[in-house]
């Protein structure tokens, strides 16, 4: 436990919030998101599709909307990164905080040498042209790609989905960053593939001691990967925790929700449960109470008023009423 | 390489069937030739040996097949107003009409790709608005009043440049570009000023697709984003409209040629539908067509040689 508390923490955001401006008005992207990732660690911040996860991901590496509003602080090495200039950031990204992204199909610039735009990061961040190439052709290596060599002279629709996703991660840890921040790296490809993307990352991850934050909406992967888990809500953290913890014991009732509604090959007549409704717009979103209530199966008088702040349940986390006084048991 | 079979078979066809359509109408055009030589008062036997003497007694797939084989032996028969070969009339003129065709297009370029990658790169600035606003309005004069207003300032007032005529290249550099210069500024700066809109419009959807976000996220800065990156993406639609201002001009140049008194193919054009000179009409729009045809093919090669997808599909 002491130890634990020694690491650093690659990142470290304190009551993010982000609003963006559209035709005058201001919507919450996200609201109060505290979420922090140690070095070397595998972190997953889950949720449904337009949680904000994607948005959290693109605040963590400066390339927020330019109609957005970021409050609090996102913190690493003693500096907020929310006060770092365009140069700052530029110096930052693709070195200490690295990222890939959903699309490898169009994620890559389709003209130039795969190669090239692999070792494109490597230049951006001063190695010279040789350095560059070598180290990106070992990175290639060592993601898995066949017949390196020839494949630094292709072009990106000369590869398959996979192996587009294997030269973004190359692409992406070739500055040995210390954050990897992977927006579902997996859903655009094949399921066969994706456990192989998956598993890749997972060996990155203990090769090279780049943390990772993995936005995923699969928490099945998840579970296998991750040490600790972060669900998003409607823009805000509803619970987190280790991952055991988590799945064992899941509190907050849309992590329950969440976690029903994932099939388990184990039990094989169990009814999959769906969470009714879908998640808000932002438009939809209301300023008041809990940011479930409209959802949720074991609502209170309460939550309609007053949403629940984070609480700390034995290093669990959760932001729920039904928790509110109590101990770990329900 | 079986893209570049496809292309040379289309351009093939393209070219039959510009050739089929263009014999067609000529049969269809009401009006005997004949009778147009020779006056609506000739001698109906002397009428009937000049038709012999034209082929025009064979039947017309024989007299189209006569055309074609005509054509690719370099002979387009003879223009009944000039009384010379067709072709060699063509290649005369041809000479003047690419001169303006070719300085045209290289103004094009050298106003309208940095204009428009400095429009895209100071969108946001103030002074974006009156580059824009200029290009619209250059953008909506038609090239022979531009001319006009090019002549008015440079022949009328400043008296720095001819106003008309044409001096062949081998009379010396300086001499040919004199003569060329207004004509081809006329036609640039409204081609450009829709090149200026396209290059825009191009980086602007650059700038929204994915891998931006990914060279970014590599801390690459705007600058070499839009040097390295976005650059030869947004000239691949940019080509093509370089390939279609190649038609633009040449038919524009059939107004410029006449404002300016050039002996081009605009010239030779005009003078040819006024007198009804089948041959030489039907010469030249072929040779146009085919011309037409031609650029968009070269556009097609060159789309090749920018995007691997297209080379490699
Ligand atoms: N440019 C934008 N303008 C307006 N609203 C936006 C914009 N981008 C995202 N949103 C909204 O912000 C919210 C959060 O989006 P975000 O992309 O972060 O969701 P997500 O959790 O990543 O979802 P997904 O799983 O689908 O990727 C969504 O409600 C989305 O509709
Ligand atoms: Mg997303």
């Amino acid at each position: 436990m002491i130890q634990a508390e020694k690491k650093k923490r690659v990142i470290d955001i304190k009551n993010l919030d982000m609003k963006l401006k559209i035709e005058n008005d201001f919507y919450n992207v996200i609201n109060e998101v505290s979420l922090y990732v140690e070095e070397g660690e595998m972190v997953a911040l889950v949720g449904e599709s337009g949680c904000g996860k994607s948005m959290t991901a693109k605040a963590a590496i400066g390339l927020q909307p330019e109609n957005s509003v970021l409050t609090g602080r996102i913190e690493t090495d003693n500096e907020n990164l929310l006060e770092y200039s365009e140069k700052e950031w530029e110096k930052r990204r693709g070195k200490e905080t690295a990222m890939i992204f959903q699309e490898p199909m169009t994620a890559l610039n389709p003209l130039i040498h795969i190669g090239k735009q692999i070792a494109e990061n490597a230049r951006t961040h001063g190695a010279d042209k040789n350095e560059a190439k070598q180290r990106a052709l070992e990175m290639m290596k060592m993601v898995g790609l066949p017949d390196v060599e020839r494949l630094y002279r292709n072009f990106p629709c000369q590869l398959s989905g996979g192996m587009r996703q294997r030269a973004m991660i190359a692409m992406a840890l070739i500055n040995n960053p210390e954050l990897l921040i992977a927006d579902e790296p997996t859903t655009a490809l094949d399921v066969t593939i994706q456990a192989q993307i998956m598993e890749l990352l997972k060996e990155m991850n203990e090769k090279t001691g780049t943390a990772v934050l993995l936005i995923s909406h699969d928490l099945g992967v998840v579970r296998n990967m991750c040490s600790r888990l972060y669900v998003m809500y409607a823009g805000h953290i509803v619970e987190s925790g280790s991952i055991d913890e988590v799945f064992e014991n899941p509190m907050h009732p849309y992590t329950r929700g969440l976690i029903l509604s994932v099939p388990d090959v184990t039990k094989r007549e169990q009814e999959l449960v769906s969470i009714p409704g879908t998640v808000p717009s932002l438009a939809e979103r209301k300023q008041e109470g809990c940011p479930f209530y409209d959802r949720c199966e074991r609502r209170l008088e309460v939550c309609q008023k007053k949403a629940c702040e984070m609480q700390d349940v034995n290093g669990h986390m959760i932001a729920c009423h039904l928790y509110t006084g109590t101990q770990k048991e329900v | 390489m079986r893209y570049y079979a496809r292309r040379i078979l289309g351009f093939i066809v393209t070219i039959f069937l510009v050739s089929v359509f263009t014999f067609a109408i000529f049969q269809i055009l009401p009006g005997d030739p004949a009778t147009v030589i020779l006056g609506v008062d000739a001698d109906p036997a002397q009428l009937e040996a000049l038709r012999a003497s034209m082929g025009m007694d064979k039947p017309m797939v024989e007299r189209y097949l006569d055309w074609v084989a005509g054509l690719f032996q370099g002979d387009m028969g003879t223009s009944y107003k000039y009384q010379q070969p067709v072709a060699q009339l063509i290649q005369e003129s041809f000479k003047v009409t690419a001169s303006l065709a070719f300085v045209s297009i290289i103004l094009t370029v050298l106003i309208g790709l940095p204009v428009g990658i400095w429009l895209a790169k100071n969108s946001r600035k103030p002074v974006a608005t009156p580059v824009s606003m200029l290009s619209q309005i250059s953008l909506s004069i038609p090239a022979f009043c531009m001319s006009i207003f090019l002549i008015y300032i440079f022949c009328v007032k400043l008296q720095i440049l001819p106003s008309f005529g044409y001096t062949p290249l081998n009379k010396g550099v300086g001499k040919w570009l004199k003569n060329l210069i207004l004509p081809s500024m006329a036609i640039a700066l409204g081609s450009s000023a829709a090149l200026i809109r396209y290059i825009y419009t191009s980086i602007n959807a650059q700038m929204k697709e994915d891998y931006i976000k990914t060279a970014k996220s590599k801390g690459v800065s705007m600058t070499n984003i839009l040097n390295k990156h976005v650059l030869r993406n947004s000239l691949i639609p940019v080509i093509t409209i370089l390939g279609m201002l190649v038609s633009d001009i040449l038919g524009g140049s059939i107004i410029i040629e006449n404002v300016f008194s050039f002996p081009g193919i605009g010239k030779l054009l005009s003078v040819s539908i006024s007198s009804r000179d089948f041959p030489l009409i039907q010469g030249l729009v072929v040779y146009m067509a085919g011309i037409v045809v031609l650029c968009n093919f070269l556009v097609d090669m060159l789309y090749s040689v920018i995007d691997p997808r297209i080379r490699l599909k």
